[in-house]
């Protein structure tokens, strides 16, 4: 056993659940954030949802943080925030901080660098580009720590859940929501926050509809809607106007993984998530990835499941256990947006996390000769099934498959 | 006289499709929960609808400008609108813990504002 510590890259809720599995272990952990208090993107997600699952209890964002980060210093997890990871080069993390900048010699890695919005510019939305276009995690920050609201009429384009959130925390803050917009012909956010976002609160929801035009010099001043076809080009004869100062766009998270990439980490072109296997260690031994720097997660209870287990791994790499060789690759069929993990040993149960592209009624999903029913699969929800070791018969390629069984 | 509503019930994620029969004003039996949790809501939602409000509070001396809060039990669902502006013209001294008390009997029917985070004082 070495005493070369456990450092976790990231303190939002998966770092901290990392952090906490790993010292369960009897690692030394340390635990970097940039920010000065941990629990990541959950300090500024203030309404409630998490925790039910993890805690059997409903809490806010600040709630869950607070807890998880309270079970992590009793477990010994040694907190240094306000200090920026660089770099991680081998089991090396360079880290930055007021007293300028230090290497850490690692026994293990694990990243929970969480995720960021899909800017701007991956849109392409004619017309002017004046002030009071917003992203949805940007304009919660500002409302919820800063307390800024951005502005009084607001249109808020994508109907992911963060769009949904903030469509009523605007309007309790006192702004009028005038529409959410989604190009898709189903909302992307949880059908709960549809009704506890937009109906309790009388707001439309325009389905199968973008903005095809902003208008404004300085500010926005408004935006054209219209309907769109199947092939998402809008239709003629179908805009209107509606008067705004602000433009909210909620049209996705992407894996934030610049530190996976310093270390040579291989990351999924489709999702830009980390590559791991079904220990969650990336394509770099001994280094680690859980929570949304591997795939966007909806559930933070889910995403705790996950942490734990990374974290446990890398305590136990750290400690000297060699796992068994993962040299399954898992073929995802084409059916899935998302398949984690990449690869499997075939020697225990392995957990895969999935996403489909399109909803299902009355599917199976199977990997060799293991097969679970769902009644329903949507897009906009993360799955998993746990498949047995003797399942994967093919020691080549495990190769996910969804079945209509209706 | 009895009708049926369709509620969709938003305790957990699964979001169930819950049908209620109301007779005489009075929610009588429920179905398509996937569980008990969804009764009680399902009922409360065709006769009068609760949620737990979370709000903000402006906060003097604080680490951030904002303190989260949030009603220690739910509110009358057509009252959120007047009591996130009331929470929104309340300004609290730093240091707050997480489940403080910041004013009780908030909604006028029992609900304490509860702070919602730990948040020190400046400096
Ligand atoms: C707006 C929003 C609403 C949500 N609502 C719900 C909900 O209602 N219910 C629910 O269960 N889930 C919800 N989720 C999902 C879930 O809670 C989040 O996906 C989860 O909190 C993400 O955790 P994380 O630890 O992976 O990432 P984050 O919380 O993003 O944490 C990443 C951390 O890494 C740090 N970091 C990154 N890079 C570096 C670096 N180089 N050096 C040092 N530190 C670094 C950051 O400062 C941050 O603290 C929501 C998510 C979002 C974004
Ligand atoms: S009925 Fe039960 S399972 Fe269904 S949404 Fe409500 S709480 Fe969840």
């Amino acid at each position: 056993m070495t005493d070369k510590p456990v450092v976790i890259v990231g303190g939002g809720p998966a770092g901290l659940i990392a952090a906490t599995a790993a010292a369960e272990q009897g690692a030394n952990v340390i635990l970097v954030d940039r920010e000065k208090h941990a629990g990541g993107i959950l300090n500024q997600c203030i309404h409630t949802g998490f925790g039910l699952a993890f805690y059997k209890e409903e809490l806010t964002g600040p709630e869950f943080a607070e807890r998880a980060a309270a079970s992590a210093l009793v477990k010994g997890v040694k907190f240094m925030n306000e200090t920026s990871v660089l770099s991680v080069s081998g089991k090396t993390v360079s880290v930055i901080n007021e007293h300028g900048v230090s290497d850490i010699d690692a026994g293990a890695v694990v990243l929970c660098t969480g995720c960021r919005e899909r800017p701007r510019g991956a849109l392409h939305i004619p017309g002017t580009r004046p002030a009071g276009v917003y992203t949805a995690g940007l304009a919660q920050k500002l409302v919820n720590i800063a307390g800024f609201l951005p502005g009084k009429r607001i249109v808020i384009l994508g109907s992911g859940d963060i769009g949904l959130i903030m469509a009523r925390r605007l309007t309790l803050e006192g702004a009028e929501v005038l529409a959410v917009v989604e190009v898709m012909p189903a909302p992307g956010g949880l059908r709960r926050n549809i009704v506890q976002c937009l109906d309790d609160f009388g707001i439309p929801l325009y389905l199968s509809h973008t903005v095809t035009d902003i208008r404004g010099k300085n500010r926005v001043e408004g935006v054209t809607i219209a309907k769109v076809d199947e092939k998402f080009n809008p239709v003629e004869g179908t805009s209107f106007d509606l008067d705004c100062d602000t433009l909210l766009l909620s049209v996705g998270l992407i894996p934030e993984n610049e530190i996976a990439e310093t270390a040579g980490a291989e990351i999924d072109p489709a999702s830009n998530g980390m590559l791991v296997d079904e220990n969650l260690m990336t394509t770099v031994d001994g280094v680690f990835g859980c929570g949304n720097a591997l795939h966007v997660h909806n559930l933070v209870d889910d995403l705790a499941v996950e942490a734990a287990q990374a974290g446990k791994n890398a305590a136990l790499y750290a400690a000297g256990h060699v796992f068994a060789p993962c040299t399954i690759p898992v073929v995802n069929d084409g059916a899935f947006g998302n398949v984690v993990p990449a690869r499997v040993s075939g020697t225990q149960p392995a957990v895969i996390r999935f996403r489909v592209r399109r909803p299902q009624k009355g599917a199976a999903v199977s990997v060799g000769t293991f097969s679970k029913r769902f009644a329903h699969l949507q897009p906009n929800t993360m799955e998993s099934v746990t498949v047995p070791a003797d399942a994967f018969t093919d020691k080549k390629e495990a190769v996910l498959c969804l079945n209509n069984t209706l | 006289m009895s009708e049926q509503h369709v509620v969709t019930c938003t305790v957990c994620p699964n979001g169930c499709e819950i049908t209620v029969t109301v007779e005489n004003g009075q929610a009588v039996s429920v179905s398509g929960n996937r569980c008990k949790r969804g009764e009680p809501y399902a009922k409360a939602e065709v006769v009068n609808p609760v949620r737990t409000l979370t709000a903000l509070v402006r906060l003097n001396g604080g680490e951030c400008a904002m303190c989260p809060v949030k009603t220690s039990r739910p509110v009358f669902k057509k009252d959120l609108k007047a009591l996130a502006e009331k929470a929104l013209s309340i300004t609290v001294d730093a240091p707050v813990r997480c489940g403080d008390v910041l004013v009780s009997d908030f909604d006028g029917n029992g609900a304490d504002l509860l702070a919602a985070r730990s948040i020190g004082a400046k400096g």
